[in-house]
């Protein structure tokens, strides 16, 4: 049983910090920003907060769920460099392609 | 008699039982339908606004989500007084979405309504002279 909250906490923890990433990616977010990505990091923001409180609807997270929220807050990690002083431009309908 | 660990993870573990304990998912549960279609709603809503301070966007967020999910309940009782057939708890999910969504711009949003409504007045008043 101690297993299972070990489990819950880490995934909290590692939920938490994807929830902060996002929040302050759309903080950075402005007017020109395309639909699609802002829709992203909505999601990100609520999924995560959701995930991180799965045990109240009785779902404990295990190896999987902690290996992919894991690899999915790697990746907002990476792309901080990106995002440090304002959003890409890849990601505004002017920068786009 | 048995001893009381008191290391770190054991800590950790004891305050993992009070949060997801059954008494907290009974009374947290039902709204966390609301939660996550209001926190996609005032995501939007934040991506919109100029950038401002961590804590700003925090407060804004935290205020936009609270409302959201202080009016859902009503809204929807609202709505189902009016049409009994949709039912109440299919509601939850989009209007508190809709109430997230529109954030703090109710003034903008009640003009460009205001506006819609005049512009069907018209048409009324138009078809009515042209039927005449």
């Amino acid at each position: 049983m101690n297993d299972l909250y070990l489990f819950a906490v880490l995934n909290f923890a590692l939920c938490g910090g994807i929830a902060f990433v996002s929040f302050c990616r759309l903080n950075a977010m402005h007017k020109t920003v395309l639909l699609r990505v802002r829709s992203e990091y909505a999601f990100y923001l609520a999924a995560a907060i959701l995930s991180a409180v799965q045990p109240l609807w009785g779902e404990w997270p295990r190896w999987g769920s902690l290996l992919i929220t894991g690899a999915l807050g790697w990746g907002l990690l990476s792309s901080a460099h990106a995002w440090r002083d304002q959003p890409p431009a890849s990601t505004s309908q002017k920068g786009s392609p | 008699m048995t001893q009381q660990q008191l290391d770190f993870v054991s800590v950790v573990i004891f305050v993992a039982t009070l949060i997801f304990s059954p008494e907290v998912a009974n009374v947290v549960g039902p709204y966390l339908v609301i939660l996550f279609a209001s926190t996609i709603g005032a995501s939007f809503a934040l991506a919109r606004r100029d950038k401002t301070t961590r804590w700003g966007a925090f407060w804004y967020f935290a205020r936009v989500n609270g409302v959201a999910i202080f009016l859902t309940g009503f809204v929807a009782a609202a709505a189902v007084s009016q049409w009994p057939v949709v039912h109440e708890r299919s509601l939850f999910a989009p209007i508190a979405f809709l109430l997230g969504l529109a954030g703090e711009d109710w003034p903008d949003i009640a003009k460009w309504a205001a506006g819609k409504l005049n512009a069907l007045i018209d048409l009324a008043i138009e078809m009515r002279r042209g039927g005449k």
